[in-house]
């Protein structure tokens, strides 16, 4: 990798650059460290990737980053503040949002009022925009229907607009391209490459799905076991011989 | 008949029944106001009972119902809006309107103050710590400290600050405004919010939402209206003292009516407080030494035969459309 001018030899962007960074995160459950002094960085209107088998803690990850957990060591910092110790809602509100592994949308509610709850009270324009964010997910249709009654896959395109209505601009997705079928994973590619291209929106995403991974994203992130394994380009993470060792077992 | 005939047909329909609506709301309303002069003071007295109910209940549902919050201490904030409008009207010598308006300031501020700590109790121990507070109420209030403010057991003997004309359209008032500012929150942005905290606390948070203040703020409105129509309430009784005021019947009616009606629908709450209104009265001039007790039966029955209430049931059947403004 290049190293220019505002890069340090780790190749990370100097100065607070990176819109997220991860600072030697430990979070430990029990006896268990589900996160091993993990460092990350990310870097604004990219797609990085996060891959690792079963277990190795990327939802832990973002369950730190989010203020789900607190960590036992280590700092997150967003546009270089320090949101270690904020509230999840306080996260939310910099900017940050995100969709879980296990979809959670508000089945007994509309469409619509999904995302209403995400609305700025402040907002004038709170239900124009929901319409809007809508027609994106391509959901117009379904306004008035409860979240509950949708596809796996209408549900997944709801929570991703849904982080949309307060305008999060770094949107941590876990498994969006999971237990949906192909025609909407391409959908859903499409969608976050267009608000990554137009609207500068960052993306990190976990996927367990390869050709995703490779295809999509711009840098990927491995961990294993709670440690960063390795991390680069698709390419180079790919052969790196840690990541093959754990995904192939050679 | 084309397909754009049969969507006008149907879009004419609706209006028609849109039109329907509004005729029958404007032939009750003016029922309502005409009651006084038609029947006698007695059926007056039970309707008046009813605009009591129904603010009561739906200012329930406004907390319980949209946050899923279980308040089993609803009478705390209607003693305290009771007490401090009659303590302001009888002692301090305010403008009745004036007092029962700051009863009703007063159960929203108590309401702020208690829900900053309560509602950090999730679940079950929020019910539990309400309830505990609705036992204490009565206690503190007959503590050497607050006497000399409530008057200790002996309460308040005050004379009705005015007409049963006046208390029989003000509590109409009242009621119409609950219901009225319940629909304004279910139908908002801020509504969307409380729903999402029943629905999921959590994944609420995640999206944004401060979900402590918009808790509390709930139960500051719920509150509000509690301790409003409880000030009419006890001018009505004449008489409020710690026994009345922090009532456990009082506590469970609002409840019985919003589970027989249909927890956090908007009509269900006024619904349940007509039919207890009548049920009650109905049972207590009926059955005066067992009227308790077949209360509980009929509540019983109707909960087994219709869970989730009589709204929910009919919008389930597709009778009622499945819309937040019913
Ligand atoms: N709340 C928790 N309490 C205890 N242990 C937990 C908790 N959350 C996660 N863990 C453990 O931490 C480790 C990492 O879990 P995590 O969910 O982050 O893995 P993951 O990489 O997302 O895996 P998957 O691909 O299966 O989603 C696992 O061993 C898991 O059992
Ligand atoms: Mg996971």
């Amino acid at each position: 990798m290049m190293i220019s001018v505002d890069r340090d030899e780790e190749g990370r962007l100097k100065d607070g650059k990176n819109v997220l960074e991860v600072q030697n995160v430990t979070k430990e459950f029990g006896s268990l460290v589900a996160l091993n002094n993990v460092s990350i960085w990310i870097e604004e209107g990219k797609i990085t990737g996060l891959i690792g088998p079963n277990g190795a803690g990327k939802t832990t990850l973002f369950n730190v980053i989010t203020g789900q957990f607190r960590a036992d060591k280590g700092k997150v910092f967003f546009r270089g503040k320090d949101i270690t110790k904020l509230k999840p809602y306080q996260i939310a509100r910099r900017g940050i949002g995100r969709t879980w592994q296990v979809i959670r949308i508000f089945p007994n509610m509309t469409v619509l009022e999904n995302l209403m709850t995400a609305a700025n009270l402040r907002e004038r324009n709170a239900g124009e925009k929901a319409l809007e964010l809508l027609e994106l997910a391509g959901l117009v249709a379904e306004k008035d229907s409860y979240a509950g009654e949708l596809s796996t896959g209408q549900q997944k395109f709801l929570e991703l607009v849904r982080i949309l209505m307060f305008d999060a601009d770094v949107m941590l997705l876990d498994e969006v391209a999971a237990g949906i079928n192909p025609t909407e994973q391409l959908a859903a590619l499409e969608l976050i490459h267009n608000l990554c291209d137009q609207k500068g929106k960052t993306f990190f995403i976990v996927e367990h799905d390869m050709d995703v991974i490779m295809g999509h994203c711009d840098k990927v992130i491995c961990l294993n076991f709670g440690e960063k394994i390795a991390e680069g380009t698709p390419k180079e993470v790919q052969n790196n011989e840690k990541v093959i060792r754990v995904y192939f077992g050679a | 008949m084309n397909k754009s005939d049969k969507l006008r047909l149907a879009e004419k329909f609706k209006t028609d029944k849109r039109l329907w609506l509004y005729a029958i709301a404007v032939i009750v309303v003016a029922l309502l106001i005409a009651l006084p002069r038609i029947v006698s003071p007695y059926l007056c007295s039970v309707v008046f009972l009813m605009f009591i109910y129904i603010a009561y209940a739906e200012a329930w549902n406004i907390m319980t119902g949209f946050t899923g919050y279980i308040n089993f201490g609803f009478s705390v904030f209607a003693g305290i809006g009771g007490y401090a409008s009659a303590i302001l009207i009888i002692d301090h010598g305010i403008w009745w309107p004036v007092g029962w308006l700051l009863g009703g300031v007063f159960a929203s501020i108590g309401a702020l103050i208690l829900g900053s700590f309560m509602l950090r109790l999730r679940g079950s121990y929020f019910a539990i710590g309400m309830l505990c507070l609705l036992l204490a109420a009565p206690v503190l209030a007959t503590t050497e400290y607050l006497i000399p403010l409530t008057h200790g057991g002996y309460g308040f003997q005050f004379v009705q600050p005015v007409s049963d004309l006046t208390m029989y359209y003000s509590a109409f008032f009242i009621s119409a405004a609950t219901v009225f500012v319940a629909y304004k929150i279910i139908t908002s942005s801020f509504g969307a919010k409380l729903l999402a905290i029943r629905e999921d606390e959590e994944g609420a948070g995640s999206i944004g939402i401060n979900t402590t203040k918009e808790k509390i703020s709930a139960f500051a409105i719920s509150g509000f209206f509690a301790g409003l129509a409880a000030s009419v309430f006890f001018a009505f009784q004449n008489y409020i003292d710690p026994s009345s005021a922090f009532s456990a019947w009082y506590n469970s009616l609002p409840i019985i009516m919003v589970l027989l009606g249909g927890i956090g629908t908007l009509w269900g709450p006024v619904v349940g407080a007509v039919i207890m209104t009548f049920v009650e009265e109905f049972f207590w001039s009926v059955l005066p030494e067992t009227y308790f007790m077949a209360c509980g039966a009929v509540i019983v029955l109707l909960v087994l035969l219709l869970p989730g209430g009589i709204i929910t049931w009919f919008k389930s059947r597709g009778i009622l459309p499945r819309t937040r403004a019913i």
